[in-house]
């Protein structure tokens, strides 16, 4: 069993501390949302398991194979067009140049990128374009662990619910794990087998909720109704300081 | 038979009488000019002699008379809220005519009434254009009154010069460069349209074309051409002025930039176009040539300008823009090649005539010039008069499209 | 190979765009012209004469010796400057120690006149070859230096993690992130250092030694020939010309096609 394993965690910076003893745990084919207000971590948490950061205090091990980040911009590099920006992880990898294009291209088009979309540079793509091809960047790669930083966050709604079927759609297909991070409640409960909810100051997990209905078989009016249950719930309330719910 | 059926069709919109005077005067001016050439017959005396009479009918009288023609039409998409109304156009076309019967009659009459009725059909086509013009937002077709205000300060300097006795033909070579100047917005508005599919019914291409006229490289052009055409006003003969032309020349090779945008510039109506520009690139450069090296003759290179330029620019628009407001679709007809072929075949004769060697057949080449140039004219009087005097074939009034 | 077959596929677009800059150039030698009619042909010789001039000048053996031997000077201190000027910017850059530190010093050499340059010159190296090659290259030096300084000072931090999380072999990461970055700085600090050069390799000649471009301007000025003095300074604006905007510019332009324009 291939298992993310994050144990006793903390984390500063000078002397914030933004991270107090977090653990988590994420196996293949599990989808888990870190959801939370503004500032208490979240990100933070998500560099440290990419490695992005160094690791100061507790313990992080991970055995998947290949991870793979999308981060809340698309990241893009501007000089190169959007095939060599797919390309980029295979290159790393030394894969023969023929079998690069090939891949890159067929991801590419997979993700909705127009032929000739591949040949333009970052800046001749709109928002939209430009996640389309971080996400097929990120996919390319064949990750067993994907790491999202609320990579669709600035795109419309429409987009964002494609983009997300996208990556659902390659994920339940290779039974992989994704750690997602986003501060929009209904989204995770729509995505995610487990949501971790942290508070802030410092940035700390303080409930987990597990939704046993599989991904595929949720629809709007459970979405909207296991939300507005989430909502009513102490924790939620006072994790993104809301008022104390009413009671009915 | 009657020939005009109808004249409230053929005064419906502004193209329409003046593109028939116009192509009918250019016909009667080079006929009279040719016979005068070759001795035949005298011209009626005029202010300015033979010469200046020849240059300033061309340009105030056929060229002019396009340009109004073009300009009361293209009014209607400019700014859709007005027009100008059936009596002032009227009022235009008794004016010009006044100012042609006029002019022919200057050295009997004296100059004043030439001066006075060519000057107010200026004036008066400025005070019907200019409030609708300027109230457009954002006004950019503004560019048209600033060159019809050149025209007319540079006729008002020609008649200044004419009553004070002093040299008019620097007036008249300052006009040809505001006409170079004309031509080139005109055919930035025409060409946009025309090459992208932006007018109604007239589609050119199976695919979709992407032309820009952009306007730096434009300003460019006119800004070097306006520069050479005052400083010749002002020092004639100076080695300067050779420099300029040059600059004017590469500035008009520069604005062929935009136009390098593949298959469609063979198209036959977008290349006509394109011709134009480089009859006026070459027609600089070698009126720069011959200033720098001295040459005295420049009429020759000159000519590359008039007949070349002008007279081929003059053409597209009036078929072009014919076709389109008479509501019979835009159709390149072989008749239409033979025309832009003899207005090539005009130009080149006459520019000949400058070349040393060739002085001889100076009179040979100028029959052969005139004849061409008639044979294009007379072909578009034959095709167009039914179009031109009767009603627009679908059905719509006046210029509206 | 790839950037030479885009040079060439848009190498004609390019070349006809060149009428507008030479629509420009007419224009300023309509100024010329002016001039000349103003101060005479002794102060100010026309165009066409210089052009005369200078036709019969590089009909001679020895004119076209001498601009090869500018040519020369001018291209070994320009090469030997972008070469120390990069290398030295971009590791600066990379520290922000160094370029703190470095920066007063590169003040120090922008404000030394290249003249004072060329007096030192004159004394180490005598009227040698070392003398304008030396002066080119300390003239040049602190253009490409603060380039390369910027170039690696504003490498983009985000997309320095992107390729940590993409596991970026460390020559990938200086080839496809930080060069082509970098790159954007120095190709224009390389122009700017080229026509530096040009211009004080022909001042070190007239001063400090017998032969190029500099040498024969100091002869024609010394026999008061004005029109040589011009043939010489069109022959010199004219070749940096045609290097800057046949080789450079293209150039430069195929390596950032990927800007807005």
């Amino acid at each position: 069993m291939k298992l993310l394993n994050v144990e006793q965690v903390s984390h500063s910076f000078g002397i914030t501390e933004v991270l107090k003893k977090v653990n988590l745990k994420i196996k293949s084919g599990q989808v888990v949302a870190l959801v939370g207000p503004s500032g208490c971590g979240k990100t933070t948490l998500l560099h440290l398991c990419a490695g992005l950061l160094n690791l100061t205090s507790g313990h992080i091990s991970s055995n998947f194979e290949s991870t793979a980040f999308m981060f809340q911009e698309p990241r893009l590099l501007p000089w190169k067009n959007a095939i060599d920006n797919i390309a980029l992880g295979l290159k790393a990898r030394k894969v023969a140049k023929k079998k690069i294009k090939l891949i890159s291209t067929e991801i590419g088009l997979t993700m909705g990128l127009a032929t000739d979309d591949l040949e333009k540079f970052p800046h001749e793509l709109s928002g939209g374009m430009q996640q389309r091809v971080a996400l097929a960047r990120a996919l390319v790669l064949q990750p067993d662990l994907l790491l999202l930083d609320e990579p669709f966050s600035a795109l419309d709604i429409g987009l964002k619910t494609e983009l997300y079927g996208l990556l659902i759609e390659q994920f339940i297909q290779r039974n992989a794990a994704v750690l997602m991070i986003t501060h929009d409640l209904m989204e995770a409960v729509r995505l995610s087998d487990c949501i971790l909810l942290m508070a802030s100051n410092p940035g700390r997990i303080v409930k987990e909720f597990f939704l046993d209905k599989s991904i595929s078989e949720r629809d709007d009016s459970w979405v909207y109704q296991t939300t507005a249950e989430l909502i009513q719930t102490k924790e939620v309330r006072n994790s993104f300081e809301l008022t104390p719910a009413i009671s009915t | 038979m009657k020939l005009i059926n109808n004249t409230s069709a053929l005064f419906s919109c502004g193209f329409r009488p003046f593109f028939l005077l116009a192509s009918i005067y250019a016909i009667v001016l080079i006929f009279f000019w040719v016979l005068f050439w070759n001795g035949v017959m005298i011209l009626p005396e005029t202010l300015g002699g033979p010469v200046a009479w020849h240059v300033y009918e061309m340009l105030y009288g056929f060229m002019l008379a396009v340009m109004l023609g073009f300009i009361s039409t293209a009014i209607y998409e400019f700014v859709s809220f007005t027009g100008i109304s059936r009596q002032q156009l009227m009022a235009l076309v008794l004016l010009w005519l006044l100012g042609r019967i006029s002019f022919w009659l200057s050295g009997i009459v004296g100059l004043i009434p030439a001066a006075v009725f060519n000057l107010t059909l200026l004036m008066y086509l400025l005070v019907l254009l200019t409030p609708s013009l300027w109230r457009d937002p954002g006004r950019p077709h503004m560019s048209f009154i600033y060159t019809f205000v050149g025209l007319l300060l540079i006729e008002c300097g020609f008649y200044y010069s004419a009553l004070t006795g002093q040299a008019v033909m620097p007036w008249l070579y300052t006009s040809i460069g505001l006409s170079m100047i004309m031509i080139i917005i005109a055919m930035s508005r025409i060409s946009m349209r025309v090459i992208n599919g932006m007018e109604e019914g007239v589609q050119l291409f199976k695919q979709d074309v992407e032309y820009l006229a952009r306007p730096p490289r434009r300003k460019i052009a006119i800004f070097t051409i306006a520069l050479f055409s005052l400083a010749e006003l002002i020092m004639p003969g100076n080695l300067i002025n050779g420099w300029l032309a040059l600059a004017a020349a590469a500035a008009m090779l520069n604005l062929l930039n935009d136009w390098h945008i593949g298959r469609p510039l063979f198209n036959p109506w977008v290349f006509s176009m394109y011709a134009v520009y480089w009859l006026m690139a070459s027609g600089y450069l070698f009126i720069g040539l011959s200033i720098l090296s001295d040459v005295p003759e420049i009429n020759g290179a000159r000519h590359l300008l008039t007949t070349g330029a002008m007279g081929l620019a003059i053409f597209i628009i009036m078929t072009f823009s014919g076709q389109v407001h008479t509501g019979y679709g835009v159709n390149y007809r072989p008749w239409i090649l033979i025309s832009t072929l003899a207005i090539l075949v005009a130009t080149l004769s006459r520019v000949l005539i400058a070349w040393p060697t060739m002085m001889e057949h100076s009179a040979s080449l100028i029959l052969i010039s005139s004849i061409a140039w008639m044979l294009a004219f007379s072909l578009f009087i034959i095709f167009f008069w039914r179009l031109l005097t009767g009603a627009a074939i679908d059905g719509r009034e006046g210029c509206l499209d | 190979m790839n950037l030479l077959r885009l040079w060439l596929r848009d190498l004609p677009a390019y070349l006809w765009s060149g009428w507008g800059a030479i629509s420009s150039l007419f224009l300023l030698l309509a100024l010329w012209q002016w001039g000349n009619q103003v101060y005479g042909d002794l102060v100010f010789p026309a165009p066409l004469d210089a052009f005369i001039v200078l036709k019969k000048l590089l009909l001679t053996e020895q004119a076209r010796t001498e601009l090869l031997t500018t040519g020369w000077r001018a291209f070994a201190g320009f090469i030997i400057s972008i070469i120390i000027g990069s290398v030295l910017g971009i590791t600066a850059g990379l520290s922000v120690t160094a370029s703190i530190m470095s920066r007063p010093i590169v003040t120090v050499l922008v404000g030394m006149p290249p003249i004072a340059w060329i007096v030192l010159a004159l004394l180490w190296f005598g009227a040698t070859d070392m003398t304008p090659i030396f002066t080119v290259t300390v003239a040049c030096f602190p253009i490409v230096f603060v380039g390369a300084l910027q170039g690696a000072r504003t490498l983009d931090g985000s997309l320095k993690d992107m390729a940590r999380a993409f596991k970026l072999p460390p020559y990938m990461i200086f080839l496809d992130v930080y060069l082509p970055h970098i790159i954007s700085y120095l190709f224009p600090a390389w122009i700017s250092a080229l026509g530096m050069s040009w211009k004080i390799v022909v001042m070190a000649e007239l001063l400090a030694t017998s032969d190029g471009v500099g040498a024969a301007l100091a002869v024609s000025r010394s026999h008061l020939d004005t029109s040589a003095t011009m043939a010489w300074i069109v022959a010199v604006v004219g070749l940096l010309l045609i290097i800057e905007y046949l080789l450079l510019e293209p150039v430069k332009r195929q390596i950032e096609r990927w800007r807005n324009e």
